[in-house]
């Protein structure tokens, strides 16, 4: 095997044209797919973050039938918030923290003009631990529960709609479990955008857990825990662990459950890199079989006397696919070191992205896994050569009277 | 060695080899029924005119190529039934081949041609004991001083004699040498044929060596004349080369 090894490494070097047209295509084809890739890693992970640390948190506790029931129609089905319930629910394995929830639909009142909102009635404290980002939009005055017990923050559209602004009071409105509706007045601490990357809705209202339990009647309780977890990896794990610990009477959803949407999002933008990447790796083998193709054309004599000095068929096909998956390798090592050069250098600085979806940009630190460019080394290997097993065979096949007799 | 002597000492058996090529329609007839023998140690020339069938009897007794019909018995075993492979290793360990245009692997040097077909057997021998023969014969053949050198460095006689050392690597019964000069100078031609001689008479290789030069034949012990894909008599063209040669 070694001198067949020799002959093709020296084959790849003595034709030297021909095998950078096929290096190039390999080279080209890893590249794109190294970069896309670790691009597009970072933006999954930074919208898998984004909707996990700013809204959803990893795991999320609910009464049984919760999510199948009209959100925010669902009072009925609540949970106890008080601190023996929580840190229950901490106790499972990689919990790092929990935050009781009530999502409710309410109206806000001020200046006579009353608006229909969403309201996210939360523990400041602990929603902070649980989803870190969820203030980071806030851009101007104080957030929730901060400069006051019922400060709250709205969407800026919001407080236009009811002509209020920062330091003023309102009113929240709202039915409680019973169907009455009461209101409370709470402070306006603060502002965010309209559109946060996802939250679309342009009337959104964050609020104290307390006076929002006040108004809906329901001292203690909450509709949602969120539950945030060490490492992503570990979500299956807890979940279980909480299945098991809570029983029946409790829903446990990871965020796979709750926000469906970013999976589709993220295998249909798999699927659109699948099919850009395997065009150009078809092209690129094309390439080498091509190459092959044409070195077994030139090379017919010298396959010729090689059979003539006792090569067998096999050998003469191993000399073939070897010098192929030189090929690949080089091309594939050459292009996941610039690919993967330019992501190192991307992770470091990120990248700023805007979409049209947010008027904040986001920021994406591309990123490779090394399971990743295993695959990749293989692919690239393996394809070259599968892609020259026809001129590998054509050659092991010829008769060596004929090859022997080809002008050289 | 002394079981070899007891074998056969007719080591090529040609009984009524014909070949036929398949033109399009037509069907070109290249070796009309061929009887020859050829023993071991023995020194033999193959002459006729270009297209009487030299290469075609040569392929065939290289186990290049199959007859159309007849029986070929190489070492008193009828290769007509052989495989590809099987018919592989009978080339490398029975036969040496020296072509026309040397046919060198131009990425090797001459020490790697040489070895080549040692390498590609099944079972190698150790790469000290090899390096040793390649030496060895590198020298017999007067290539010591180019061992590192690669084929489109050599003049043509230069690349003949690496094609007979790699004919000789592998201790072959048998060398067949089609046309091995018809691609050289007269000068060269000579020592080359005078090489191929030596080895003969003094390493007792046996040589079946084609051409349409008469003025080979002077150096032959044995020649077999070929016209028109048959063996014949010393033939009339002897004399009508002979002027050519004086
Ligand atoms: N592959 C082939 N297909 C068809 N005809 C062939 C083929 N090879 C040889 N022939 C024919 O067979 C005959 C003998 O050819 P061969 O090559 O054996 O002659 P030769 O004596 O070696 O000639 P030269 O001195 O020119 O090399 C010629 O008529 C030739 O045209
Ligand atoms: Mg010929």
């Amino acid at each position: 095997m070694l001198p067949l090894i020799r002959i093709a490494l020296r084959n790849v070097v003595r034709y030297r044209r021909r095998s950078l047209i096929a290096l190039s295509a390999v080279f080209l084809a890893l590249f794109v797919m190294v970069c896309v890739r670790g691009f597009l890693n970072g933006v999954q992970s930074a919208i898998r973050e984004g909707v996990i640390d700013g809204q959803t948190g990893a795991v999320q506790v609910h009464r049984k039938g919760f999510l199948a029931a009209m959100q925010g129609a669902s009072l009925e089905l609540d949970v106890p918030a008080d601190d023996a319930f929580l840190s229950r629910i901490a106790r499972a394995p990689h919990v790092t923290a929990v935050a009781p929830r009530i999502l409710f639909g309410g109206m806000v009142n001020a200046n006579d003009r009353t608006v229909f909102s969403l309201m996210s009635a939360l523990d400041p404290v602990r929603e902070a631990k649980v989803c870190p980002r969820r203030f980071d939009h806030v851009d101007q005055g104080a957030l929730v529960g901060k400069s006051a017990p019922d400060g709250s923050d709205l969407t800026g559209a919001l407080l236009r709609r009811i002509g209020a602004r920062i330091g003023d009071r309102v009113a929240v409105l709202s039915n409680d479990r019973d169907g009455v509706l009461n209101a409370v007045e709470v402070g306006v601490a603060g502002s965010f955008p309209e559109a946060g990357l996802f939250a679309a809705d342009k009337k959104v209202m964050m609020l104290p857990l307390g006076p929002s339990q006040e108004l809906l009647r329901m001292p203690g309780r909450a509709t949602e825990i969120a539950v945030a977890v060490d490492d992503l990896a570990n979500v299956g794990a807890t979940v279980a662990a909480l299945r098991a610990s809570l029983g029946d009477e409790y829903e446990v959803s990871s965020w796979h459950d709750v926000a469906p949407f970013l999976d589709d999002l993220i295998s249909t933008q798999d699927a659109v890199l699948g099919m850009i990447v395997n065009t150009f790796l078809f092209m690129a083998l094309l390439g080498i079989a091509n190459t092959m193709l044409m070195s077994v054309r030139e090379r017919t004599r010298e396959i010729g006397t090689m059979m003539a000095v006792g090569v067998r068929r096999r050998q003469i096909l191993a000399l073939f696919l070897v010098e192929a998956a030189i090929l690949g390798l080089a091309g594939g090592a050459l292009g996941l070191g610039a690919g993967g050069a330019l992501i190192h250098h991307w992770a470091g600085t990120g990248l700023h992205i805007k979409t049209p979806a947010s008027s904040v940009p986001f920021l994406v630190h591309p990123f490779i896994t090394p399971a990743f460019i295993a695959r990749v080394f293989i692919v690239s290997t393996v394809g070259a050569t599968l892609a020259a097993l026809y001129p590998a065979l054509r050659a092991s096949r010829l008769r060596p009277v004929e090859a022997l007799n080809t002008a050289a | 060695m002394a079981a070899r002597e007891a074998r056969n000492e007719v080591f090529v058996e040609l009984r009524g080899i014909t070949k036929d090529y398949q033109l399009g329609r037509t069907q070109v007839v290249a070796l009309r029924g061929v009887d020859l023998s050829v023993r071991r140690g023995e020194f033999t020339v193959v002459m006729g005119p270009s297209g009487s069938g030299k290469s075609t009897l040569l392929n065939i007794i290289g186990c290049l190529d199959r007859p159309t019909a007849g029986s070929y018995h190489l070492d008193g075993i009828p290769v007509g039934g052989h495989d590809f492979d099987k018919l592989a290793s009978v080339r490398n360990e029975k036969i040496g081949f020296i072509f026309q245009s040397f046919n060198l692997i131009p990425v090797l040097d001459v020490v790697e041609n040489i070895e080549f077909p040692c390498l590609m057997r099944k079972r190698r021998e150790p790469a000290a004991s090899l390096r040793a023969r390649v030496l060895e014969v590198a020298a017999d053949v007067g290539l010591t001083p180019y061992l590192k050198h690669r084929p489109d460095e050599l003049s043509g006689g230069q690349r003949q004699r690496v094609a007979i050392a790699r004919a000789l690597i592998t201790r072959p019964e048998l060398v067949l040498a089609d046309e091995p000069t018809a691609n050289l100078d007269s000068a060269t031609s000579e020592q080359i044929i005078e090489l191929m001689l030596k080895l003969n008479q003094e390493k007792g290789v046996t040589f079946l060596f084609s051409t349409h030069d008469p003025r080979v034949m002077h150096h032959a012990r044995r020649v077999v004349h070929i016209a028109d894909g048959r063996i014949v008599e010393a033939p009339a063209e002897e004399a009508l080369a002979a002027p050519a040669s004086g």
